[in-house]
């Protein structure tokens, strides 16, 4: 039989091929069984495409603003707040990419590579976010149909308390979401305050600002010439006042284009670039792991004017509002930065966490100091300029920016800063588009968000 | 209010199943193979001693080869001896005869040997100038022999509480709505396998049909989960293919009678093909089905018993002269009805089949490759010039691209396995089932999705072990026809779950073939038992071991 029992070896390989082809089998599944199960025609998530099989989202509250019942996906009983938390939550078919939807599926459905799509109570996980539903539903009435955005976070923590963007749309109404997946609501299922990104306008004068802080010995001192405008490389930059000569204090607060204009071109490309990508300009950006988009600052081998036009967040200068949240809430937080959270707490149905949110610290973006005068400096605008009547109760600091968005067009109203207060450290970014005037316009909104705030949070 | 307690109660049941499935079944496997492969030593039934004092041999096999070339269990390296000199066969009955096969003639105390002669002890036998004697074999070491295997029970027992767990995980899942049919058969399954145990006594490598009822068990699971309505069928089919099994053990015995019905086999197969192609009906694609009244059965799956019995039958002792032609013609016969009915997968299985019995038979490695170049070929112009081929090639790979259509099975197979993560929703929980093809084609999709990768695992670790068994009791059995039968078998098995398998995942191009034993279909749980007594037939048809 030993002639046999050689040739039965051919067993051996017939079997180590099976297993081979076995192992890359599960080497494969390992890799990509998330994407097979969470495929939207995964009936055991999904119904009729739309997600079903998926824990509740609440707001810091408890306010449920996404659930399953009866096996159908139901969202908040209040039009408002459904409104205003869509791109937070997300739609049911995953247009809106960025919201907890389609990016933290797999978490409310409870899916892991375990254990599958299965769930002992048929729910996944629920999620608790930062956000206070009721601050949200003010920011969208104050945008008043207006499209733009409003955030607001905890500078300390990190927690995102209101993160609103418009257009949006009511999910429940059929009509509504019928129309929004045709494409009637241009950009309703982008989410501004983590994919938009605006020209920043006036508000950008902080960044110069601190560029001329840290670089000037005299910065406080410094004297420019304004005469209802300027004049450099023989092209003519207004100015909304004939403001003579002026210094650094009052120009910020009076958002001098002369001043600033020259300003910039005296700090020089190189500075005004280092102190852009300090505050997070051409940086990546991400909230919760879903990625923002890219803010951009370039002024390398440009023309005076140019730099004098990016000085004054013109230019080709694009922010990004989370970006631009978290570098304001640095200021206020005496130079370093908390990344902003929404996702607070992941827990299964049984009541175990699975995740805590955390804000973490980035690493120092301005010395204490510079933050310091330039939390002062923004304090000064708000009493010289923007009127602390306007802001009751709230000790403010700010910027506004009346940012021009092309020939013909009403201008954005950019207004950002934060609350000088411990019990409250709330920092804010405001765009309305074609707003018009960046204080009055965005101030207003930001005060109405931050009353609510204010209310709901002391 | 006791709606909402018994939910409970079953979610719970299943959380635990979940886990307590894939463990019992993980435990049931290793002690399978633990009592599967623990063999005795092997007796020695008598001794060739050179006159001279050169060669001093323990016969141990039922047949051992004597000659010049290395491969000969009995090698006497001298130039006057053939290559391939004689075959010394053993068996209970008969004992010793010797087979002349080479150009040597053979003598037997001094008589030459036409053909083949019976010997008796101290017969003297010569060979190329080169003489020995038959003598008595030595009675071997009595403590290592005396070992008496444990019965299996505690094996058995686990058996019967994975079929009770995944049993009370549908009665779970229906609850009130349960078709009668499902508990009622898996009892009956229970019922039937004890009995079958106790009358066996637990003896004789009753582990493979242990394992051949684990894999049963998921068939049933399957075709419960997916058509309720069909699993008294699928139980009917598996008690039909058990009597099969059983009449199979009690036919190898005789091997003789064995030899003689190759040709009867090999008719009934060809007449059956040929009935087949010409009063066929077609479901599901393929032309493969014929109907008995109300019932279809699929003689394509049937015949798989046959292919495997006339091909191993071809090699009726080592190194006998008969040509593999007949067996090639069969073959070829087999392969071009079914291209005919449209089934390449099922021609695919039993080509590969007929590649592993060639080469058990000839050890040829340049036919073989021949043999492959030409079906290479053949796959070329049949994905060419077949539309419904090419269009499943079309797909292949990018299943995903084609979601809604091309890839619709198995986009929905590996949703279903993503689902199921390691240990699956439970019994019954899936979705792939309104999947066409899914209790059948996509089988693996809804082991994965209802009892987890795990488990899905374990089901499909049996047809290894089937393979190693084969190739480990090769030296001990018989006759070389259970070696390459087993072989062979085992061999089509892991060929069809490869297809199976990796077909439904898009690893090869779907060709719609069933999981032995797991896929839903009487024809093919009637051929899987049938085929299983190969197996059975490879471990238990050996030479006794001394003091049982």
């Amino acid at each position: 039989m030993k002639q046999m029992t050689v040739r039965a070896a051919i067993m051996l390989a017939v079997a180590g091929l099976f297993v081979a082809g076995i192992a890359i089998f599960v080497v494969i599944y390992t890799v990509d069984a998330d994407d097979w199960a969470l495929y939207p025609a995964n009936r055991h998530i999904y119904t009729d495409g739309q997600i079903t099989q998926a824990g509740q989202i609440t707001d810091r509250n408890g306010t449920v603003l996404a659930q399953t019942q009866n096996g159908q996906r139901v969202y908040n009983e209040d039009q408002q707040i459904r409104e205003a938390t869509l791109h937070a939550v997300g739609d049911l078919d995953g247009f809106i990419s960025t919201g907890l939807h389609a990016s933290y599926l797999k978490e409310l459905t409870g899916y892991n590579l375990v254990n599958g799509v299965y769930s002992y109570s048929g729910n996944g996980n629920n999620i608790q976010t930062t956000l206070d539903a009721d601050v949200c539903a003010a920011a969208l009435d104050a945008l008043d149909g207006k499209n733009g955005t409003v955030g607001v976070y905890n500078y300390k923590t990190g927690e995102v308390i209101c993160m609103v963007s418009t257009p949006t749309y009511d999910v429940e109404d059929e009509q509504a979401s019928e129309a929004a997946k045709n494409g009637d609501y241009k950009g309703v299922f982008v989410n501004r305050f983590l994919s938009g990104d605006y020209t920043p306008g006036s508000t950008f004068k902080i960044v110069t600002t601190a560029a001329s802080l840290d670089t000037f010995s005299d910065a406080y001192d410094r004297e420019y010439t304004c005469n209802g405008g300027v004049m450099i490389d023989g092209e003519w930059i207004s100015c909304m006042g004939d403001h003579g000569t002026i210094r650094l204090e009052e120009a910020l607060a009076k958002s001098c284009n002369a001043y600033f204009s020259q300003l910039a071109v005296d700090l020089g490309e190189e500075v005004m670039t280092e102190y852009a990508e300090k505050f997070g300009f051409n940086q990546s950006f991400s909230m919760d792991g879903i990625a923002a988009k890219t803010s951009y600052f370039n002024v390398e081998d440009t023309r005076d004017i140019d730099l004098a036009w990016a000085g004054m967040g013109q230019y080709t200068n694009m922010m990004n509002p989370l970006q631009y949240l978290t570098a304001i809430g640095a200021i206020a937080n005496g130079g370093v930065p908390v990344e902003p959270y929404m996702v607070d707490k992941i827990t299964t149905n049984g009541g175990l966490t699975v995740k805590n949110g955390k804000g973490s610290n980035g690493s120092r973006m301005l010395s204490a100091e510079t933050a310091e005068k330039l939390t002062e400096l923004m304090a000064n605008n708000v009493e010289v300029n923007y009127g602390t009547w306007n802001y009751p109760g709230l000790d403010l600091c700010a910027k506004s920016g009346t940012a021009e968005v092309g020939e013909g067009r009403t201008p954005n109203a950019v207004f950002v800063g934060f609350l000088r207060n411990e019990d409250l450290p709330l920092a804010f970014v405001v765009v309305v588009e074609g707003g018009g005037a960046g204080s009055s316009v965005g101030g207003r909104v930001a005060n109405q968000v931050l009353q609510a705030a204010k209310d709901k949070l002391t | 209010m006791l709606d909402q307690f018994f939910q409970l109660i079953s979610n719970t049941f299943v959380l635990g199943a979940r886990f307590v499935v894939p463990a019992l079944s993980i435990l049931f496997l290793l002690l399978c193979v633990k009592g599967l492969f623990k063999f005795g030593k092997r007796p020695c039934v008598g001794r060739l001693v050179g006159t001279d004092g050169q060669l001093d041999y323990d016969i141990t096999a039922a047949e051992s080869t004597v000659g010049r070339s290395k491969i000969c269990d009995v090698r006497i390296n001298i130039g006057s001896v053939s290559r391939r000199g004689a075959v010394i066969t053993y068996n209970e009955e008969y004992g010793f005869k010797i087979t002349v096969t080479g150009s040597n003639e053979v003598f037997v105390n001094d008589v030459p040997v036409d053909g083949f002669a019976y010997l008796e002890m101290n017969d003297r036998i010569r060979i190329g100038g080169v003489e020995f004697r038959l003598l008595p074999g030595v009675s071997r070491d009595i403590e290592s022999s005396r070992r008496v295997k444990k019965k299996p029970v505690g094996t058995a027992l686990l058996l019967t509480a994975i079929q009770v767990i995944i049993l009370l995980e549908l009665l779970f899942h229906y609850q009130v709505d349960i078709a009668a049919q499902i508990p009622v058969v898996f009892l009956a399954l229970i019922a039937g396998e004890w009995l079958y145990f106790l009358f066996r006594r637990f003896r004789g490598n009753i582990q493979i049909e242990m394992i051949g009822f684990y894999l049963t068990t998921f068939g049933l699971a399957v075709a419960a989960s997916s058509l309720p309505e069909s699993v008294l069928k699928q139980f009917v089919s598996a008690a039909l293919g058990m009597i099969v099994f059983i009449i199979s053990g009690l036919l190898f015995k005789n091997i003789d009678l064995t030899m003689k019905l190759r040709p009867f086999v090999a008719g009934g197969a060809v007449l059956l093909l040929l009935y087949n192609i010409f009063f066929g009906i077609q479901l599901n694609g393929a032309k493969n089905w014929i109907a008995i009244g109300t019932i279809t059965i699929q003689p394509s799956e049937l015949i798989k018993y046959a292919f495997i019995f006339v091909g191993a039958a071809t090699l009726e002792r080592l190194i006998s002269k008969k040509n593999s032609l007949f067996f090639i013609g069969f073959s070829a016969i087999c392969g071009g009805a079914l291209c005919l009915m449209r089934d390449f997968g099922t021609a695919l299985i039993y080509f590969a089949t007929m590649l592993i019995i060639l080469y058990m038979c000839s050890g040829d490695v340049k036919l073989i490759a021949g043999f492959t170049a030409l079906a290479a070929v053949a796959a070329v112009v049949i994905i060419r010039f077949v539309p419904y081929v090419a269009n499943r090639f079309s797909a292949y790979r990018h299943a995903w691209d084609f979601a809604a259509d091309k890839g619709y099975q198995q986009t929905r197979t590996m949703m279903a396995i993503g689902s199921g993560g390691f240990f699956g929703m439970g019994a019954g929980e899936g979705n792939l089932d309104t999947v066409a093809a899914a209790d059948t084609d996509l089988v693996f999709g809804i082991l994965c999705e209802e009892f987890g990768l795990i488990c899905a695992l374990c089901v499909i670790s049996c047809f290894v072990i089937f393979a190693i068994y084969a190739l480990r009791c090769t030296p001990r059995t018989n006759s070389a026809f259970f070696s390459i039968a087993a072989c062979a078998t085992a061999g089509l098995f892991l060929v069809q779950i490869s297809l199976n398998i990796f077909g439904s995942t898009d690893l090869l191009p779907l060709t719609g073939v069933t999981m032995p034993f797991v896929s839903n279909g009487g024809s093919s749980m009637v051929a899987s038992w049938a085929l299983l007594s190969f197996i059975k037939a490879v471990g238990d048809r050996t030479l006794k071991e001394e003091t049982q």
